[in-house]
């Protein structure tokens, strides 16, 4: 009787496991193309702020963390805490910015890459030419997001099918 | 008699799982993996009947023993 209460909760455990496994692979492709378009609204918002606010970087930071949905905001948010420190680089504090959308978000490190040479431009040259970075890399984001939807049609539901007829692949085999 | 109804059950539902695996893994375009894992329950399932087999030639042996 014992034996056969504790097969059941170990099977039950192994199927939950997997399910969550599966569950979690399945969330980052569900979100990725939303993260993306999130990702693309506000860089448009920094290139309105720096080519028609002419607003001054720290500040910019600092409005879009406190305008931007969730995962987006934590990026400026420590981008403009790390501007803050003396000393820092607007480049430095974009690097730091993008590792905290990385471990945030569901973006790839290919998506960052192209965000990653915005560093070298912020803060840098004349309006015009900060805006026309900008939304060439929102143009990059763009086509990236078509991808990542692609993908997520893809590979979704095959993810969560595939957690839970694992658990009870292996239950079957165990038991 | 005592057919031991439990094994067959046990790879039967084994091989539908893998079934329908197999369906949901060739519709998102990964033959290869479908492939891979049809031949991986082949060769889960022939060990199982290998058990049984042995079992069945050792019950033999047994008997023929004079």
């Amino acid at each position: 009787m014992v034996v056969i209460v504790l097969k059941v909760v170990a099977s039950a455990l192994v199927v939950l496991t997997t399910t969550a496994i599966g569950f979690s692979i399945a969330r980052r492709y569900r979100d990725r193309p939303r993260h993306l378009r999130q990702l693309q609204s506000a860089l448009q918002s920094l290139a309105t702020e720096i080519s028609y606010g002419a607003t001054p970087l720290p500040e910019a930071f600092a409005s879009l963390a406190s305008s931007q949905p969730a995962p987006t905001d934590a990026m400026f948010r420590a981008a403009a805490i790390s501007l803050r420190k003396p000393g820092t680089t607007a480049a430095e504090a974009w690097q730091v910015g993008l590792e905290r959308l990385l471990q945030e978000s569901a973006v790839s490190i290919d998506d960052l890459a192209v965000i990653r040479q915005l560093g070298a431009v912020l803060g840098l040259s004349d309006r015009r030419d900060q805006e026309r970075h900008l939304l060439l890399v929102v143009q990059h984001l763009q086509r990236e997001e078509v991808r990542a939807e692609h993908e997520r049609l893809q590979n979704e539901r095959m993810w969560r099918y595939l957690g839970v007829l694992s658990g009870l692949l292996i239950v079957i085999v165990l038991v | 008699m005592g057919i031991n109804y439990a094994v067959i059950l046990q790879v039967a539902v084994f091989g539908l799982i893998v079934a329908v695996l197999h369906t949901i893994l060739e519709k998102s375009g990964r033959e290869e993996y479908a492939q891979v894992l049809v031949l991986l329950g082949v060769i889960v399932v022939m060990f199982t009947v290998i058990r049984w087999m042995n079992d069945l030639f050792s019950t033999i042996r047994a008997m023929f023993q004079f």
